[in-house]
């Protein structure tokens, strides 16, 4: 390119000063730029507001100055209003009580100064509720609020209603939800975020003043944004009052689950974070657990890799020569790599259970993401039919995947040296039991990996930790983001480095190439210094790692902050045991000589000490020197202990000796400094003892262990300080000596070492058989500390020192201090090598490193290590409200739930007015690919080409069936809805007709025309000709077969099994909508025989003649048939105040026009004496409805309580199409409500089920006769009866 | 989410109160924060790297997340928690009950730490850059009405800086010299007297309407190297980072594409949300409608592996070499044997090494030219206090904080500028002089010094932009890029 490298920032004049200030703020570095803010600075400085914080205002001036006196748009005025605004809130900042100005600023709501406007409102937020008064003032500025909330400008209604709501204040709270409800049908997408925003504000007012019904209400409106709400702006918002007021009814989220997903990307990046860690839980409720979640790839490599206690074991278990799996990372990465490309096949992927062995299942799993890309692109070619939006994506990611291809980052992985497997595609691992939501959700967040936000990325990796799948990519890919944005301000560092903390014990390889990022840095606050330090310990897994790591400590110990010197010196100790770990494991994979590995880590460990006695030598400071001690009690415990393993410790350079001296000089210090004589010394001795440091206690108690431990040692010349027998019972006299004499004064941990050590000797003296006069003050002294630890004050010691003792005297018995012991007796004695093995026995080394939460009791405290939480954070479940992690569900809730969103998904941008509608266009997350079909639903004739290219597709799938080309070709163009809810409108007026005009026609002609649309669809044989029908006008053909198939929900595992010659998939995504013409005939047969006891007659409610052409006429379905369609419209059935109507919808206009977007829509609203819907499931959109055609839709109706008035219950409803909108009414007569589970009774039964009935006093007798009437109405009693729901008595 | 936020000035003195929701959390979560705060406010618990010119010590006792006992009005005591980040001295406080909602799950932590610095970013934006205590105390009442319009019932509302500006008009130099001239704050409300025109766009971080007289866009790839050096200049651990800052002045609705010379030396990035994520991952193309003005285009992280055509992502040779000499030894007062003092010597020299892994641009001429050198030197906290002379620069030592700042400026090769001083040491009066002085040489562990600088047209991974088409729009922007490397955290350790 030849652009100019240099880029002359425009020299920046006044006027671009704003942008000067930004470009500063944004990091662009230009040293002439810098000087402007200064010079800024300095003029602001005398002229800005900081003198409102001084005293030199008094309160009266500023009260004269909140009085608006003339013009309010005046100047002068405003600049009044401006200085006593600024003055108040500068006060409150202060902390001071300025609530007596609230008389004075109530007035001000209406002042047409914005900025003076928006300090009012802070004002009054802040003290609206502050006490009696306040809160009656406040009422004032209700008015002022309402106003604005019809303002013109977007910003203003949206200003309006969010400072109406703030307002604490119960007396309006009707008033508040009253201007949500119209602001949430706002235009403009903003308002209606902050309407959305709002519900969270008014819910727990209305829960506090105990109206529940008012709150679930709200809640209803809330779940209508979710569903059909388009703008990603609104969606975001209205995820985050979900989490607000009703976190827990996960369920609410079916009908919107796939859209969100398909938006996460557009989302804003707050809102992602709470939508993310919602789907997470709502992920947990409604699906299970992934095999492939703990038993992935990465999760197999890690589990091998994560250094435990038990992974010592491995030595022991070396001989199992197939246990190849248990090797170290660089080889399994290394010779699992190849062979899976050797002898995979992509045979029975399905049973890539949790083997026993390990290694085959790693192997089987390899093996499948090899050729899951192959498998998966069989399935996926109904993928585009299934889901049109999510489709696209997966085909995006696999493009990608395959673009980068297994096997060639296999080749580089293997290059590479033992680095993180980089491999395969998006779904490389074992996902293949996975539904296909969770993997949308999955794959539609993954992108996010790359935001700028840190918490977005975070909320990431947890979904994809917690929910997804263990495969060693998503791994990977998780472990670099969070390396990339730990790299960021030092708070947002703390909590990500908290996070990595926790992930890295449970999966360490995807940390392992970054561990010189841990390394802690000078400007490194002390809260994160600890943490990386746990950090890097942790990711100690191989020699170079460690030897890295040892190197850092060794600049640590050194700090200036103590208590980080003191944790870098114990974690040179897990690193000294951590080495003999990994190098035995390398030693049990064969790569070394397992006597080499041993040496090998014999050698750190040395180095380790010397080290450290450096330190301790150096340092003056009582914790280091303290910590030193015991970090060097620990190392040589570990070298001592020779496990199973007969390595004999090689020390050349005689480093366990000058550690062995270090800490006895240390011991004597310690002692010495306890008893007082000491003091008395030699001068010569005592400056040399004063020159070790003091120690705490613990650290004393642990030296004395090692005297215990090297004391009784076998190798006395061979063995960690070679000396002579005479000089080592020296030592052991002067510090047995220095023991008993402090004995009094020393810690309690001390005493009990000290009770052990005497034992101890008194044994291996017992045992040794070489006199010296020495051995007899030796002995002495032993039995003096014991008998002193027998008479001690701390229970813990008295106990041991009388076991031990005891032991010693049935063993060897004791010669000198015997007060308070049984005397020896011959028959209870213990033979000497019993007592050798209960106190001077081999001890397993104890174990300093951290164990997992795994190995904690995982599931029980998954949530307090579930890292990114605040109960991680602070370390403890915090506040004890935060709900844990919801359990996987037993197995996968079905896809059909979250069905109802898509079509109105993709039908919304033409509904919508352009604002919410081309933002999702505009930056869909999914490639460019899919905006075809997002714009598809909105332009017919694209609908039409897509649905016949999905036919094709099934026709040249499936062998000819001949029912399933239409089946498929429905299910393609929108079959995957099945109904769909609505926005709430308001509207009066409905054309009620009169009862008894030509009801027996319409019932008759519907009958006809309902027997004749389920025969046409009925007949498997004829639906060539009807396929092209419907697919011309597809969602006409949709609803109709729908609606008719509905009533028969068993169906489809019928269907499903009688078309066995369809590949399992296909069946089984098309499950719940494939059956829909075979439900019609079976349905239709039952219906027309039994249609009028079902449902009530027709009525008509739109008529053609007012409605454009547009007939409407619905009826009441009655028990079982109602019964089914509440359930398929995920309405209750049993709820007695539900009801359901059946809709015919035809076109009837005479210029043969077609009508377009049907749709009926509900109009919310509450008058008084009504009871209105607390729940509608309205019909989804008719798109197109040509002429003569008709569609048989469904409408359910909950209304908010059940009644015993008839016709308080009210339903309104727009029926709207192109051709305008009529406003109808929906009034259930009594006995709809009413459940006729008696066909009919004879007037006997009737007497006496009504006698039955206390407290009914008004009994309506009326006798028909019929024979006068004449043909015409004859029908008239049934026709009431069928109105009214009425029975009729056998006479 | 945030119930209240907070912001005290470096004092403790509260200078912005808010409360979001009906619960009002008593100012006495401030007090129980700031006497743990102050307990190391001079002690180095990590140094402010911003560009400040002044060296602000950070308090490092307080963790960013604490749990604290609120008393309300009522005498009921509940706990909330404290998320407290440190900017420019201030001190941004929101407290948080644990959970987000009623029975919800927890707050979490990461998105109200995030979101206490965009507010802290913002008021860079607006009130300049440092965004201190002076800053926000001037400018309270815009603060307040940023609040206002960022935080909607505690959680995140409008945060895009485009979209801000649209409804809160900053105060602009204009009117602050408007202001000085008239004198006083007789004619202060010029400001936004009418309403802002943008309407809340479709793309949240753009403007609407956006017009400009000339359409251009400049693009600055910005490489930092973090890196610890031992004071031979052995280089410890190193990494790269780069940031793509862009300002773009383009009218309309542009649609930008840009592409790279080699993709592969980004192993890891992130995005600023106009990009779309997808052509990324598909193409490894950055396709964006960018916001009006200044903005952070892309982070990315330097691959290791690839070390295309001598680049290596991991520098073995820094640029430039910064030796430092301390040490600690008796000196006599000239007084007497009895007078003995312990002091310590401390000497730097900072040079510039024409040898490095940077890769400069090809239009490059001339030697090379390290700008904006400095070097903070931390004391330990036995040193009472030092003097320094450098034969270069100027420096600034704070008694207080026990930092020096050596500011050099530009730094050619044959520049060697060098520092030397004497620290005088605190008294101790316990032991004798032996004792003291290993007692000191043992707390006081010299820390890190911090290194500061930068290059123009050179880059450390040599990626560099190899097009960038605007389409959406019919004119033909003008296209500026350069690289510059400069440190991240580059530290010289001292021992």
């Amino acid at each position: 390119m030849d652009w100019p490298t240099t880029n002359p920032i425009p020299t920046t004049g006044i006027p671009d000063a704003i942008t000067s200030l930004s470009e500063q703020a944004s990091g662009l570095v230009n040293s002439t730029m810098l000087t402007l803010p200064a010079t800024l600075s300095n003029i602001s400085n005398p002229y800005g507001d900081a003198h409102f914080f001084e005293e030199s205002i008094s309160p009266s001036t500023v009260r004269t100055q909140l009085v608006v006196t003339g013009d309010p748009s005046n100047a002068s005025t405003t600049l009044n209003l401006l200085k006593g605004m600024k003055w108040l809130l500068a006060n409150m900042s202060k902390g001071r009580n300025v609530s007596d100005f609230f008389s004075a600023v109530v007035k001000l709501v209406g002042v047409p100064n914005l900025e003076v406007r928006k300090m009012v409102y802070i004002y009054l937020a802040r003290y609206a509720n502050h006490d009696a008064e306040c809160r009656e003032l406040a009422l004032l500025s209700i008015n002022a609020f309402q106003r604005g909330l019809s303002d013109r400008e977007p910003l203003c209604r949206s200003l309006a209603l969010r400072v109406l709501t703030v307002l604490d204040v119960p007396d309006v709270l009707q008033l508040q939800i009253l201007g949500v409800q119209t602001c949430i049908k706002d235009g403009s997408p903003y308002v209606r975020k902050c309407a959305v925003g709002a519900i969270g504000k008014l819910y727990p007012r209305c829960v506090g003043a105990g109206d529940l019904s008012q709150a679930e209400n709200l809640v209803n409106v809330l779940t209508r944004v979710l569903e059909e709400e388009a703008s990603t702006m609104v969606l975001t918002s209205a995820i985050i009052t979900f989490t607000e007021i009703c976190p827990q009814r996960l369920e609410l989220l079916h009908g919107c689950y796939r859209k969100i997903c398909h938006l996460l990307t557009d989302m804003d990046e707050w809102g992602q974070v709470v939508v993310i860690d919602t789907l997470m839980r709502y992920c947990r409720v409604f699906f299970k657990q992934p095999k492939g979640q703990k038993g992935g790839s990465a999760e197999k490599i890690d589990v091998e890799r994560r250094v435990t206690r038990s992974t010592r074991k491995h030595v022991p278990n070396r001989g199992k020569g197939n246990m190849k799996g248990d090797t170290s990372v660089e080889n399994t990465t290394n010779d699992s790599l190849p062979a899976m490309g050797l002898d995979s096949k992509p045979a029975q992927p399905a049973t890539n259970g949790i083997a026993s062995s390990t290694k085959k299942v790693k192997r089987r799993v390899v093996r499948k993401a090899f050729y899951s890309d192959e498998e998966d692109e069989s399935s996926e070619e109904e993928l585009p039919v299934n889901y049109p939006v999510g489709g696209n994506i997966a085909q995006t990611l696999r493009d990608t995947s395959i673009g980068a291809g297994f096997r060639d980052d296999a080749a580089a992985v293997a290059t590479t040296n033992g680095g993180p497997l980089l491999g395969g595609g998006f779904d490389d691992d074992e996902d293949g039991d996975l539904s296909e939501d969770h993997k949308l959700l999955l794959s539609s967040s993954l992108p996010l990996l790359k935001s700028r936000n840190s918490a977005v990325v975070l909320a990431v990796c947890s979904l994809h930790y917690y929910c997804g799948i263990a495969s060693v990519k998503i791994r990977t890919a998780l472990g670099k983001a969070l390396v990339r944005i730990h790299r960021d301000r030092r708070e947002i560092q703390y909590i990500v480095l908290v996070s990595i903390r926790t992930l890295v014990l449970e999966c360490p390889s995807a940390f392992t190439p970054f561990l010189n990022d841990f390394f802690v840095k000078g400007t490194d606050p002390s809260f994160t210094r600890m943490i990386k330090l746990d950090i890097l310990v942790s990711l100690c897994m191989d020699p170079t790692s460690i030897e890295a790591a040892l190197s850092e400590l060794r600049t640590y110990v050194r700090h200036s902050d103590k208590a980080f010197v003191g944790a870098s010196i114990r974690a040179v100790g897990k690193v000294s045991e951590l080495a003999r770990i990994v190098y035995d494991r390398r030693a049990s994979t064969g790569d070394i000589d397992s006597s080499r590995a041993r040496s090998d880590a014999n050698l750190i460990a040395l180095d380790c000490l010397s080290g450290l006695v450096s330190l301790s030598e150096f340092s003056r400071n009582e914790v280091v020197v303290g910590e030193c001690a015991e970090t060097m009690q620990r190392i040589l415990a570990q070298l001592w202990s020779n496990d199973g393993n007969n390595v004999s410790v090689n020390d050349p350079t005689k480093i366990q000796e000058r550690v062995l001296k270090r800490l006895f000089l240390i011991l004597s210090r310690a002692l010495m400094v306890e008893s007082v004589e000491e003091e008395e010394q030699s001068g010569k001795h005592k400056q040399l003892v004063s020159r070790a440091a003091r120690v705490p206690d613990s650290a004393v108690a642990s030296i004395v262990w090692v005297v215990g431990e090297w004391s009784t040692m076998n190798e006395t010349l061979t063995g960690p300080w070679a000396l002579e027998k005479p000089q080592k019972t020296m030592i052991r006299l002067e510090i047995l000596r220095l023991l008993a004499k402090s004995f009094n004064e020393i810690d309690s941990q001390t005493k009990l070492q000290a009770v052990h050590l005497s034992s101890k000797i008194l044994l291996l003296l017992k045992s040794d058989p070489s006199m010296s006069d020495q051995r007899n003050k030796e002995e002495a002294i032993c039995e003096f500390i014991l008998s002193m630890g027998r008479v001690d004050v701390i229970q813990d010691v008295r106990d041991r020192s009388r076991y031990e003792s005891n032991i010693l005297q049935s063993s060897i018995g004791l010669a000198h201090d015997t007060a308070g012991l049984s005397p020896c007796n011959a028959s209870n004695l213990m033979t000497l090598e019993k007592a050798k093995t209960m106190l001077l026995k081999q001890k397993p080394t104890a174990s300093s490193l951290s164990l997992t939460a795994q190995e904690l009791g995982n599931s029980d405290n998954e949530d307090l290590f579930r890292f990114g939480t605040l109960s991680s954070i602070i370390g403890y479940k915090s506040g004890g409200s935060g709900r844990p992690l919801p359990k996987w569900a037993e197995a996968d809730s079905p896809s059909s739930l979250r069905d109802q969103s898509v079509l109105l998904h993709e039908s919304e941008p033409s509904r919508r007015d352009g604002i919410a509608g081309t933002s999702s266009n505009l930056y869909s997350s999914s490639s460019s690919d899919d905006e075809s079909s997002d714009d598809s639903s909105s332009d017919d004739s694209e609908s039409d080409s897509d649905s016949s290219a999905s036919s094709d597709e099934s026709d040249s799938d499936s062998d000819s069936s001949d029912g399933k080309p239409a089946v498929i070709s429905m299910f393609g163009s929108n079959g995957v809805n099945n109904q769909v809810s609505v926005a709430p409108s308001l509207q009066q007026h409905a054309p009620v007709p009169s009862l008894l005009n030509n009801g027996s026609d319409e019932s008759s002609s519907d009958n006809d025309s309902s027997s004749e649309s389920s025969d046409d669809s009925s007949d498997e044989d004829a639906p060539k000709g009807d396929t092209n029908g419907i697919s011309n006008t597809p969602a006409v053909g949709t609803i109709l077969d729908m609606s008719l198939a509905a009533n028969q929900p068993q169906i489809p595992t019928q269907y499903a099994s009688r078309n066995s010659n369809v590949s399992s998939i296909v069946a089984a995504g098309l499950e719940d909508l494939v059956m829909t013409p075979l439900v019609v005939d079976k349905n239709d047969v039952s219906k027309s025989t039994n249609s009028n006891g079902e449902s009530s007659a027709w009525k008509e409610y739109v008529r053609p003649e007012l409605g454009g052409g547009l007939l409407v006429k619905m009826r009441f379905l009655r028990e079982t048939s109602r019964a089914n369609e509440c359930k398929i419209m995920g309405l209750d059935p049993e709820n007695a105040s539900t009801v359901c109507l059946q809709v015919h919808i035809e076109n009837k206009r005479t210029d043969a026009g077609t009508l377009r977007h049907v749709r009926i829509v509900h109009r919310q609203g509450s008058s008084s004496g009504v009871i209105v819907p607390s729940r509608v499931v309205a019909p989804p959109e008719i798109l197109a409805l040509k002429k003569d055609k008709v569609s048989t839709v469904l409408l359910g109706i909950t209304f908010s309580s059940p009644t015993d008035k008839d016709g308080v219950s009210v339903a309104k409803f727009d029926v709207k199409s192109d051709r305008g909108t009529t406003p109808i009414e929906i009034r259930p007569t009594l006995g709809e409500f009413l459940d006729a589970t008696i066909k009919s009774i004879s007037e006997s039964e009737f007497d006496k089920a009504f006698d039955d009935m206390h407290g009914i006093h008004q009994r309506a007798t009326s006798t028909f006769s019929l024979s006068p009437m004449d043909e015409a109405n004859e029908h008239i009693p049934s026709i009431v009866q069928q109105h009214f729901n009425l029975v009729s008595l056998l006479l | 989410m945030i119930q209240s936020l907070f912001i005290l000035s470096p004092t403790g003195e509260v200078l912005i109160e808010r409360h979001f929701r009906s619960t009002l959390t008593p100012r006495t979560v401030c007090d129980t924060f700031w006497s743990r705060a102050s307990e190391s406010l001079h002690h180095h618990g990590g140094i402010s790297t911003a560009s400040s010119s002044a060296v602000i010590p950070l308090y490092d006792s307080v963790p960013p997340v604490m749990e604290v006992d609120a008393n309300d009005a009522t005498g009921q005591t509940t706990s909330v928690y404290l998320f407290s980040i440190l900017r420019d001295g201030l001190s941004y406080l929101a407290a948080c009950p644990c959970t987000t909602g009623h029975d919800g799950p927890e707050t979490p932590p990461l998105l109200v730490i995030e979101f206490l610095h965009r507010i802290a970013d913002t008021f860079v934006i607006y009130f300049g850059n440092p965004a201190d205590e002076a800053a926000v105390k001037d400018n309270f009442s815009t603060a307040y009405q940023l609040l206002e319009e960022m935080v909607d019932y505690g959680w995140p509302l409008t945060t895009e800086p485009n979209a801000l500006t649209d409804l809160i008009r900053p105060p602009t130099v204009m009117a602050k010299i408007h202001q000085a001239i008239s004198g006083g704050y007789h004619s202060s409300t010029v400001l936004s007297e009418a309403l802002p025109t943008g309407t809340v766009s479709n793309m949240p971080w753009r403007k609407a309407q956006v017009s400009h007289p000339n359409n251009e866009i400049y693009i600055d790839i910005i490489e930092e190297i973090d890196a610890i050096v031992n004071p031979n200049g052995y280089v410890i651990s190193s990494e790269v980072s780069g940031t793509i800052q862009a300002q773009s002045n383009l009218s309309g609705v542009p649609d930008l594409i840009l592409t790279f010379n080699d993709v592969t030396l980004i192993d890891d990035c992130s995005f600023h949300p106009c990009v779309r994520y997808s052509r990324f991952e598909k193409d490894k193309v950055v396709s964006f409608v960018p916001p009006d003005g200044g903005f952070e285009l892309m982070r990315y992280r330097v691959s290791r592996e690839n070390s295309n055509g001598g680049g290596t992502a991991h520098p073995r040779n820094m640029p430039i070499q910064v030796v430092p000499r301390i040490s600690y030894g008796r000196l006599m007062d000239g007084s007497g044997a009895n007078h003995e003092e312990v002091r310590g010597s401390i000497s730097l020299s900072v040079t510039a090494r024409s040898i490095s892994s940077l890769i400069y641009a090809s239009s490059r001429r001339g030697p090379l030219v390290i700008e904006d050198v400095s070097v903070v030197i931390p004391f330990p906290k036995f040193v009472r206090t030092a003097s320094l002379n450098v034969t270069a620069g100027t420096i600034i030592y704070d008694e207080a904080g026990k930092i020096a700042k050596w500011v050099i400026g530009k730094l050619d090769e044959k520049k060697r500028p060098q520092l030397n001083g004497t620290m005088i040491l605190e008294d101790g009066s316990e032991n004798d002089v032996d004792d003291r002085m290993s007692s000191m040489i043992e707390d006081g562990e010299q820390p890190p010094l911090l290194v500061t600088w930068k290059i123009l047209l050179a880059s450390v991974s040599g990626l560099n932009v190899s097009g960038l088409s605007v389409t959406g729009e019919h004119y033909k922007p003008y296209k500026g890029v350069r690289n510059i490397t400069r440190s991240g955290t580059f530290q010289i350790r001292c021992h």
